[in-house]
């Protein structure tokens, strides 16, 4: 496994040309997030957390400015990263335990062991005994944790979702944040979450990030210093709910959101 | 749902047979009752056989002449086989270089486009001056006739995969070799399927109709024979032969769709049957 390493996001912007005009979607940002820690990106819808995400996966180029991923620039072909998104993006050619091990043989690592973890991350996500079914005979939030284990087989050093739980139930929701915490690695795995739950934001992370709306830019940052495991009972507590109040009210505030 | 239908969906031990019963006995007494009809009105009409020969009639030829229809089959059944293989080969190697470069493209569609328009049976007495009497005739004439909807739908399926599926290789660090393997080539399975299936219907028209004018044997060249020496019962028994091996290549392509894309949706469930 791959050393505890940083995210350094170093003056990136992101302009689109659309249809002959720019469009100015992100940034400037500048921001390192510490290695071992988990990370909630928040922000309005359109603000330019999915590109920001991508820039980070190395899948998408800054219009200026840079992402370090432990010192490296964060560039496509680099192994080390998962990416889980808001869709689950399962192969329906694949069976599920083939699905999960896609980036082990794209990475030509040892098959043998690659399937053990595999099958040890599926159970540890509550779908041990879908291993051998097809994508469609799953439920989202199920398909979802086969994405999730997908992502981590070959222990990334960096974790990155976009909106991983957004297209679930508020009950799957809830459940899925849980199993998250129990596989996530915490420690070893530099993670970030985008999000558009205030309550998930806080309750997975260790920081949160609010963005403002489009170009997005770094409203606010929050260390969120709970102890871990966390209950989902946590979310009652005074020191919860005062930091989601905190996050609302920039909400609020910028008519995201009116009470 | 409606009550009615969620009943049948529910398998009991009765109702498997019942099913069974309605998709194949109807079929077989709608074709009897047809055939029965065909040879009373025959019958009744007094039609000479020159003009339409009776069932019976076809059938009395088709025992006689066994063992010539067996050796045309085998003929036309060849020119279909040989040349719809390459023109499958051929559909996927252009059809690739198409969907890779769009500059392959635009040199080379025009070109397709123009020869999909040419009537090709209008052409096909040209190929008997080009390529001259016999099999090969036949053959390319398949080629001919269907190669284009299996390019086009290569071309379409290499092009359809999704966008975002594509970012899952890439964030991976696959390379563009693997995600060409893993995500473009099973995505446009289907369309190729389809592609084939369209196609391999035509393989043995193809090969029938270069038989008509460029060759001496074949159920093809056995059809006009037969027909410009009135000998229309014998016509008519290769008119099903030929059909035959239609029904059967369709088969072929079923059977086909059902191995190599089990997963796509309009496969799942299928192989429980
Ligand atoms: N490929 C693209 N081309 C043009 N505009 C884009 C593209 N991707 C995103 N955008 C625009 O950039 C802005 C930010 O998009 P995105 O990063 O998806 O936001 P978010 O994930 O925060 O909702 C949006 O206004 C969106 O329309
Ligand atoms: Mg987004």
């Amino acid at each position: 496994m791959l050393n505890t390493q940083d995210i350094r996001i170093e003056d990136v912007t992101r302009t689109y040309g659309v249809r002959g005009a720019e469009l100015h979607a992100l940034g400037p940002i500048s921001v390192t997030l510490e290695p071992g820690k988990t990370t909630a990106i928040v922000g309005p819808s359109g603000c330019g957390k999915s590109t920001l995400l991508r820039i980070m996966g190395g899948l998408d180029r800054p219009s200026s400015g840079r992402v370090l991923l432990g010192g490296q620039v964060a560039k496509e072909g680099t192994t080390g990263i998962g990416v889980v998104f808001q869709r689950d993006l399962l192969l329906d050619w694949r069976n599920v335990l083939d699905n999960v091990l896609l980036p082990a043989q794209l990475q030509h690592r040892d098959l043998g062991q690659a399937r053990s973890r595999a099958l040890m991350l599926l159970r540890e996500l509550g779908v041990g005994d879908f291993a051998m079914r097809q994508p469609w005979e799953l439920s989202g939030g199920m398909r979802q944790r086969v994405a999730i284990a997908r992502a981590l087989l070959c222990d990334p050093a960096f974790l990155l979702m976009d909106e991983p739980f957004s297209a679930l139930d508020a009950l799957t929701r809830d459940q899925m944040g849980v199993l998250l915490q129990r596989v996530q690695n915490a420690g070893q795995t530099t993670s970030v979450l985008i999000t558009h739950s205030i309550p998930e934001a806080v309750f997975l992370s260790d920081r949160v990030l609010v963005m403002s709306g489009r170009p997005g830019m770094i409203l606010d940052d929050i260390p969120v210093d709970l102890p871990r495991p966390r209950p989902l009972s946590l979310r009652d507590e005074p020191e919860f709910t005062a930091l989601t109040r905190r996050i609302r009210m920039h909400f609020e505030r910028t008519g995201v959101l009116t009470a | 749902m409606s009550q009615a239908s969620a009943a049948a969906a529910i398998a009991t031990p009765e109702a498997a047979p019942r099913r069974l019963r309605s998709s194949f006995l109807l079929p077989v007494l709608s074709g009897i009752g047809g055939l029965l009809l065909w040879e009373l009105a025959v019958h009744a009409f007094a039609l000479p056989s020159y003009l339409l020969p009776a069932p019976s009639e076809v059938m009395v030829v088709m025992v006689e002449k066994w063992r010539l229809l067996l050796d045309q089959l085998q003929y036309t059944a060849l020119a279909a086989v040989v040349g719809f293989v390459i023109a499958l080969v051929i559909s996927i190697v252009l059809g690739a270089l198409i969907a890779a470069s769009p500059a392959v493209e635009r040199v080379i569609y025009v070109w397709l486009v123009v020869f999909h328009a040419i009537p090709k049976v209008v052409v096909a007495p040209l190929l008997l001056v080009w390529i001259g009497f016999g099999l090969q005739s036949s053959i390319i004439f398949v080629v001919v006739f269907t190669f284009f909807p299996m390019l086009v739908n290569t071309v379409t399926g290499l092009r359809s995969a999704d966008p975002e599926l594509l970012l899952v290789t890439r964030s991976m660090g696959g390379t563009t070799w693997q995600t060409l393997r893993a995500i473009r080539l099973p995505s446009a399975m289907p369309s190729i399927i389809a592609g084939i299936k369209i196609s391999i219907t035509l393989a043995p028209l193809g090969a029938v109709i270069g038989e008509f004018v460029a060759s001496n044997k074949g159920l093809g060249h056995m059809l006009i024979q037969s027909v410009g020496s009135l000998e229309v019962p014998t016509a008519f028994a290769a008119v099903v032969v030929v059909s035959i091996l239609g029904i059967l290549t369709w088969y072929l392509a079923e059977w086909l769709e059902r191995v190599a894309i089990p997963w796509h949706a309009s496969q799942r469930g299928r192989a429980a049957e």
